[in-house]
């Protein structure tokens, strides 16, 4: 019984992460490097918990969380696409607002419960019990492989995402690409969110978001930037997550708080052995193009 | 076509005075969007404008003001530098913890070193500590190109990860609450009057770092190597090394803001120690525009935020989460004067006679 309890808590954060995994990996092949999801994870998991405690509907707090994370990360998309300002600067300042906003405006519902009409309906896969957005995640993670990889919106954002000055010479709308990209994470981050602080945590706590968002972009690159690693990613990173939780109840003298950073350390190991791989010349997916600034005019000026 | 056209065109380069008017509107305009936030909260704004001022610029408050100007100058400083050089060390933070959990520890192995040389210890130990703890990143980004923003931010949970441990393991040293042993009394920064004697290491340190950024070799090659690695390898400069020995400098004074910190303010560590100093010297950066002279007086704005916030929540029951909100308003705005001070927006209205000549 304990086991089962364990593997669901896998499961249930490996559904967060996977799905803000995902948003994540179709900014980065964009070519955007948004450290705003920080930001805005921390606002749609407030907005879905307070529209789930105001209503009760556990499908309208969804859709909530899933807008006002799409609305919230337009900002950051304005101030790189448009305004041709810094990704990472521009990531921070979506970030502090984000977490500002959602942990100022979010202290009248710490201690609130939620309603006991908020729960996940359950779904019979081939004798399992499982919640219907574990299967959407997976089901999230394939489609995103076939849009990236099989149509034509997807060969635009990759190479939107490899060279935006060759993108443009091929006639692709580059800003155009790069909103729908963010609208995408948007959407896909939002319901991740959601689901973190309705059904994983389920409670609202100051801080109870924080380090999640910034970990999916690091996932991502974890993932090569594929939507079906990103499952393998976002599940082992799940399993690392919940042996800071098992390992202290099952006796063994480790401290949690070590196990907590555990997450953090694979990322980076795997960050800088892909990273190297790709620079030996093996073409893995990165990017080329990541977090370096779009101007139509400047070009001689942003490529040395 | 839509009968609206907006173009955007470089200009020319504005004065000084001109782009320091913008920034003091766009601080303004941040501090105005922040009003409807804090009427959301049922706080009146008029209210939470008076305890902003009282609370940082007060005479009672200007002691509060300058323990907070220290940190996050020094985090201010240790962004400038590698976003100088073009890297993105954004784990200030991180740097901050460990520099303080470093000298917490030496000093607790050799506490009887004698006070002038154990102050100057205070910001050597920590600046070591967090150079290192920033090098990894560095090294990684030199050697297999992992990108140093990423990492930098992953190292910062490390290293708090690390403080929790801390805390509530090995060194805890009460019962009721997650507190290690103090730091020994030599080790303790004096104030001199009301103000803590640690702005005399700031002060030594700013100066260091402008002599090193705008006066040496080195800053000269950062500058160079904020171009591209081509660029520097062109030039025959080994430009791995110049990557480390960046974000060594950064993590150093990002380091050294945390043993400083421990030594004139916190005297022990708990997991509150993590302040969040390394997101304002960030915001203090962009708003100095990266020149280290001009670093104090972004940072004391940043710090003033901090200490008006203590204020704010002592007596307006403001959770301290609302200056996290103001300051992402305020690079927000910050960033757009950037925008308008390097671009012009023009916005065109196309008639309808050139519209259908086009068809």
């Amino acid at each position: 019984m304990r086991f089962l309890i364990i593997v669901n808590g896998i499961l249930e954060r490996a559904t967060v992460y996977l799905l803000a995994t995902e948003g994540s990996l179709i900014v980065q092949r964009a070519g955007l490097l948004n450290l705003g999801i920080e930001g805005f994870f921390a606002i749609a998991a407030l907005v879905a918990y307070a529209v789930a405690v105001y209503s009760g509907n556990i499908v309208l707090a969804f859709i909530a969380a899933a807008v006002s994370a799409l609305a919230f990360n337009m900002i950051f998309t304005v101030l790189t696409v448009h305004l041709r300002l810094n990704h990472i600067v521009s990531g921070l300042a979506v970030s502090m607002l984000g977490l500002g906003l959602s942990y100022s405006l979010g202290v009248s519902l710490v201690g609130i419960p939620l309603p006991s009409s908020i729960s996940m309906p359950i779904v019979n896969v081939l004798g399992l019990e499982l919640d219907p957005m574990i299967l959407m995640s997976i089901i999230v993670a394939v489609l995103l492989w076939y849009l990236l990889y099989r149509t034509k919106l997807g060969y635009q954002i990759r190479i939107v995402g490899e060279n935006p000055h060759v993108a443009d010479r091929l006639g692709v709308p580059i800003d155009k690409v790069r909103y729908i990209a963010t609208a995408i994470e948007g959407v896909l981050v939002g319901l991740g969110a959601a689901y973190y602080s309705l059904v994983v945590i389920p409670e609202w706590s100051t801080g109870v978001t924080l380090g999640k968002g910034w970990l999916a972009i690091a996932l991502a690159m974890f993932s090569l930037w594929h939507p079906i690693y990103a499952i393998g990613g976002s599940y082992l990173i799940a399993c690392s997550d919940s042996l800071a939780r098992v390992l202290p109840l099952l006796g063994v003298p480790v401290s949690p708080y070590l196990l907590y950073a555990l997450p953090y350390v694979l990322t980076i190991a795997a960050l800088s052995i892909v990273s190297y791989v790709e620079i030996k010349k093996k073409r893995l997916g990165i990017p080329t193009a990541l977090a370096k600034v779009y101007s139509r005019e400047e070009r001689a000026r942003k490529y040395t | 076509m839509s009968p609206v056209k907006i173009v955007v065109k470089r200009r020319e380069k504005l004065s000084r005075k001109v782009k320091a008017l913008y920034t003091a509107v766009a601080i303004l305009v941040s501090f105005l969007i922040a009003a409807p936030i804090v009427a959301a909260l049922g706080i009146n704004p008029i209210l939470f404008y008076k305890y902003l001022i009282v609370g940082s610029f007060a005479p009672y408050s200007i002691p509060l003001t300058i323990i907070n100007l220290i940190p996050v100058a020094l985090c201010c400083i240790s962004a400038i530098v590698s976003f100088r050089a073009g890297l993105w060390n954004i784990g200030q933070d991180g740097q901050y913890i460990m520099g303080a959990v470093f000298l917490l520890w030496i000093a607790s192995l050799i506490p009887n070193v004698p006070p002038p040389l154990s102050y100057v210890l205070v910001v050597i130990l920590g600046g070591i500590a967090g150079g290192a703890w920033c090098l990894i990143c560095g090294v990684l980004r030199a050697y297999t190109e992992a990108n140093e923003a990423v990492t930098t931010l992953m190292m910062l949970y490390i290293a708090s990860s690390i403080l929790n441990y801390l805390c509530y393991g090995p060194w805890r040293s009460s019962i009721g609450f997650p507190e290690t042993f103090p730091l020994p009394q030599n080790y303790q920064l004096p104030n001199i009057g009301p103000i803590t004697s640690a702005i005399i290491a700031l002060a030594v340190l700013t100066f260091l770092a402008w002599l090193i950024l705008d006066r040496t070799r080195l800053g000269l090659e950062m500058s160079i190597l904020a171009e591209g690695t081509r660029v520097i390898d062109y030039i025959g400069l080994r430009y791995r090394r110049l990557i480390c020995i960046v974000m060594f400098l950064s993590g150093f004074y990002a380091g050294a803001a945390g043993s400083l910190y421990l030594s004139y303010a916190a005297k022990f560590l708990e997991p509150g120690f993590i302040a969040y100093y390394g997101f304002s010297g960030i915001i203090a950066a962009w708003l100095c525009e990266l020149k280290v002279e001009y670093s104090i007086l972004a940072s004391l704005l940043l710090a003033a935020l901090y200490s008006s916030s203590y204020t704010m929540q002592a007596t307006l029951n403001i959770p301290s989460y609302m200056i996290d909100a103001l300051e992402g308003l305020l690079l927000i705005c910050i960033l757009l004067v950037h925008f308008f001070t390097r671009y012009r927006v023009e916005i065109r209205f196309i008639s309808s006679s050139s519209k259908s000549s086009r068809k």
